[in-house]
């Protein structure tokens, strides 16, 4: 309790961009109580004691030596492969020997050195001083070096990471036809990089944090400053900051930790691969939260309809980006309902079903030993097995499980006799329909609402499910993802907003930002 | 978590639970049922009785209906049926049973099949002629009318002779009462046929008390055919008799009703006959009130082509020549307009084609003082009619002959 205060005033004193993130300033609090204070004189100690602190790990280079220019003793603390070799050689180099002038002072005073070697020595583009070797520990494990100098009280902080990382390939999860073929990596610098390519506007704001106990992540809100609505900047940040765990291996985890309803089926924070997806959200007004180690970028606040976009309906004409909308419109409706609504006329009311129709599906069924309820069971969990098998094998292998597996649900399970051909035809229409939605995440969401819906579906028949729409729909209404409705723009209503729901109008005609973000700048076009 | 929200949970845990243990009280998996497709109502009289009443069966009735029941069945018309013995098979199944009342012989047959009965997709209703003779029509269909699983699209037949043979069938795969719904349909071929008259179009006739015509079904060795009309008499909602196939498409060339259809002629002096294709037809009944004398005027317009024309070089270039052959057709369309027009008008005394709604539009105050006993009145109104034939296109072919 008593540390979140402090945090609390941490964070009005800094207002700035560059200010402390809060998992450095908990670091701060924790290590100013044992209180270990430094001592200027001895230097071997010092390193004993960073020696301690890093527990001596086989990848942890420590490099003694003596400055060149006075007789003093330094040392570099680094990890190997996290640090640009290069570039530490050269600052080592520019300790060593590359004197241009010699100090005014043989024996300079602490301080003096430290502006001195600040100011003429190091090459290093972003120099930081840390006071205890706790902290200086932590840096070195995000790649940072830590320059020791005998008689200086502060450890200086390099910035040298530099390792292995991925090149930026093509996005596997939202290929488009159209559209920029670059996709964020695992290297948060990179990802920032293509966001400020992406949006070249001072109006582009980074704000970083450190997230995690234990292994620190560090984690960046962007947006549009200018343009955002500051209580949507603001929520988020409170919400990361309310962030209490040891470690976060991927932006799934914030995604979980800061969402609003977690019993919710629908995901409430948007993931993307794709910077093109994130510049627009930026620039519509929206928030976007960028993890290291994982290249997906979370979005917020998150609208339903959000979920059924692609990019590829802006690049392409609006004629084909609205018909694409309304067709995944009816393909979610569809794989919501698809089976249930089978089952329901089956069961409950043949009567709905033309004649002949009717006829031959009971013609089909006939032999089938399972009520039209179990029998769809049986297929969606025959399909979400080979859907799930097919993910995790290997792709040649992927493929046979996917052939073989079709083969027997489609071939052998009918001529069995254990399911009616039109239950197969029903299943797959519905399988197919959940992967023509372009959010992996929506997709999951209505293929777990599916079930509830066959089951309700099976107990009263359309009225069943009806009712299940009902709750769903009262689910929906009720849920807001980062103060913004999450039906918007449907409920509530805003027209204006509209022009980019089932439909996409015109670029000519969507000249405002959406209303439903509150923005400080509407307009998008004159 | 705090209190009150777990308490609306329970709340809603329980009310999905009660739903859920009150079971599926309304399942019947399509398959197990019995899809009634065809009714047929004949006289009983001329049958003997229960065929299992040596065994104790029967309950108190007077036999007066012989009921013979359709049924699809299903797993005899899948698509391509997977195994071939199933071809053979023929994919209906008719029950026969006596009685009153059709609800009470329904459920005799769930004593004897298996399902649950089914009415939703019941396609036809045929009655038989001697029922239809001696029975009010409104009476014996009322079950149809009230029922709220019989669909108002049912189509209502009357046969010629015994309606329970209209429902059998020759042909391998075919449902007949499918088959006939299906016959019913081909109004654009042809114009001797009476456009479809279902059961709630029905239930709205027999409460205005009007004449009406049904359409009448023939049935001979396995096979049917749609011949002509019933004509029901608006009093008595009984069957009077019956108009020919020719009868009946005068009566919808008069009436407008339809399209497509052909008319044959022959030319005064070649006697080479000629064919027109209608493509359109239009009908307008005037009403005229002089004092207490009602009369009609009708004006049957068509439009359509010559289709086919025997006459050498029957050159259509010449304005002249299609003078003559519409001048033909013209004389063939009145001639047979004319006799149908003379059969419900002097011999039925029944207005079939709509004349008393024209006057009841025209000449409401008139119509409600002679409403009570129009089919009299009707048959004593003068009726003239004019007939206008036009070819629009005479096709491909002007001339037979090069000049």
């Amino acid at each position: 309790m008593s540390e979140r205060k402090q945090l609390k005033t941490k964070k009005i004193g800094n207002r700035d961009r560059t200010r402390l993130s809060p998992g450095q300033a908990q670091q701060q609090t924790e290590s100013s109580q044992p209180a270990v204070t430094v001592s200027p004189d001895d230097f071997s100690s010092r390193l004993e004691l960073m020696k301690t602190e890093i527990k001596q790990n086989p990848d942890v280079v420590f490099r003694r030596f003596k400055l060149g220019f006075a007789n003093l003793e330094a040392a570099v603390v680094l990890i190997d492969g996290l640090t640009d070799k290069d570039l530490i050689n050269e600052i080592m180099k520019s300790l060593m020997y590359g004197v241009a002038e010699t100090p005014p002072d043989p024996q300079p005073a602490a301080m003096n050195i430290k502006d001195f070697i600040e100011e003429k020595i190091l090459p290093a583009s972003k120099i930081k001083a840390v006071s205890t070797v706790k902290e200086a520990a932590e840096e070195v494990f995000t790649g940072f070096s830590a320059l020791l100098i005998e008689g200086m009280p502060e450890i200086l902080i390099l910035e040298t990471p530099s390792w292995k990382s991925r090149g930026m390939e093509e996005p596997v999860t939202e290929a488009l036809v159209r559209g920029p073929r670059l996709g964020f990596n695992e290297t948060l610098s990179d990802n920032i990089s293509l966001l400020r390519r992406a949006i070249a506007s001072p109006q582009l704001t980074f704000v970083d944090y450190w997230i995690g106990k234990t292994a620190k992540k560090k984690l960046v809100v962007a947006y549009m400053d200018g343009i955002v609505d500051p209580e949507i900047v603001r929520e988020v940040q409170t919400r990361l900051e309310r962030i209490d765990i040891d470690h976060v291996p991927e932006s799934g985890y914030i995604e979980q930790l800061i969402e609003d309803n977690y019993l919710s089926p629908f995901p409430q924070l948007q993931n993307t691969e794709r910077a093109d997806r994130v510049a627009s959200a930026l620039l519509e007004g929206r928030v976007a939260i960028l993890l290291d180690g994982t290249p997906f970028a979370l979005i917020v606040p998150v609208t339903f309809s959000m979920l059924l976009q692609s990019p590829e309906d802006y690049y392409e004409r609006w004629f084909a980006g609205s018909l694409m909308r309304m067709l995944r419109f009816a393909v979610a409706f569809v794989s919501l309902f698809g089976p249930s609504i089978y089952i329901s006329f089956v069961s409950y009311h043949p009567g709905l079903i033309p004649t002949k129709l009717a006829l031959s599906i009971a013609g089909t069924r006939e032999g089938v030993p399972y009520p039209s309820f179990i029998e769809a069971l049986i297929m969606e969990v025959a399909i979400e097995i080979l859907r799930e098998a097919g993910l995790r094998l290997p792709k040649p292998v992927g493929q046979t499980v996917g052939l073989v597996g079709g083969l027997v649900i489609g071939e052998a399970a009918v001529r069995a006799g254990i399911v009616s051909p039109i239950m197969v035809i029903v299943v797959s229409i519905t399988a197919i329909s959940s992967f023509a939605i372009p959010q992996y995440g929506a997709g999951i969401a209505l293929r777990i609402l599916r079930f509830g819906a066959m089951f309700f579906a099976a107990l009263l028949g359309l009225y069943g499910v009806t009712l299940f729409f009902l709750l769903i729909c009262i689910h929906f209404v009720k849920l807001k993802s980062f103060g913004v409705p999450y039906a918007s723009p449907a409920v509530p209503y805003r027209l204006s907003d509209w022009k980019d729901f089932i439909l996409r109008m015109p670029i000519l005609m969507m000249k405002r930002r959406p209303k439903m973000l509150h923005t400080k700048n509407e307009v998008r076009k004159g | 978590m705090d209190r009150r929200h777990s308490r609306i949970r329970l709340l809603l845990v329980s009310l999905v639970w009660i739903l859920v243990l009150t079971g599926c009280w309304d399942l019947r998996e399509i398959e197990e049922l019995r899809f009634v497709v065809g009714h047929a109502l004949d006289r009983a009289d001329e049958t003997p009785g229960d065929e299992w009443a040596a065994e104790g069966a029967g309950y108190k009735k007077r036999n007066r209906i012989l009921f013979t029941h359709q049924q699809a069945l299903p797993r005899f018309m899948a698509a391509g049926a997977q195994d071939g013995g199933s071809k053979q098979q023929k994919p209906y199944k008719n029950t026969v049973l006596t009685g009153d009342n059709i609800y009470q012989m329904v459920p005799e047959i769930s004593l004897q099949d298996r399902g649950g009965a089914f009415g939703q997709h019941l396609k036809i209703v045929v009655i038989g002629e001697s029922l239809a003779r001696n029975v009010n029509l409104q009476q014996l269909l009322d079950i149809y009318f009230r029922a709220p699983m019989v669909r108002g699209s049912v189509l209502v037949f009357i046969a010629r002779g015994r309606a329970g043979e209209t429902l059998e069938t020759r042909e391998p795969g075919e449902v007949p009462s499918f088959h006939l719904v299906d016959i019913a349909d081909n109004q654009r071929e042809t114009t001797r046929l009476l456009p479809q008259v279902t059961m709630s179009k029905l239930s709205a006739t027999l409460a205005a008390e009007s004449s009406f015509l049904l359409q009448s079904v023939a049935a001979k060795d396995g096979k049917v055919k749609l011949i002509g009309a019933a004509v029901i008499k608006g009093k008595t909602k009984k069957l009077i008799g019956f108009l020919s196939e020719e009868e009946l498409e005068g009566l919808n060339w008069l009436t407008g009703q339809g399209s497509g259809g052909a008319v044959k002629a022959v030319y005064e002096e070649e006697r080479k006959p000629v064919l027109y294709l209608i493509d359109e037809m239009k009908s307008h009944i005037q009403p005229r009130v002089e004092g207490n004398r009602i009369s009609f005027d009708v004006r049957v317009e068509f439009e359509g082509r010559l289709i086919e024309d025997w006459s050498v070089p029957g050159n259509a270039f010449e304005s002249k020549h299609l003078e003559k052959v519409e001048k033909a057709i013209h004389d063939e369309v009145r001639r047979q307009v004319g006799r149908s027009l003379h059969k419900i008008h002097q011999e039925y005394r029944a207005d079939v084609a709509g004349f008393g709604n024209q006057l009841r539009i025209r000449y409401p105050e008139v119509w409600e003082k002679v409403k009570k006993d129009w089919d009299n009145e009707f048959s004593r109104a003068r009726v003239n009619y004019t007939v206008k034939v036009q070819i629009r296109d005479f096709g491909t072919q002007g001339t037979k002959q090069k000049e």
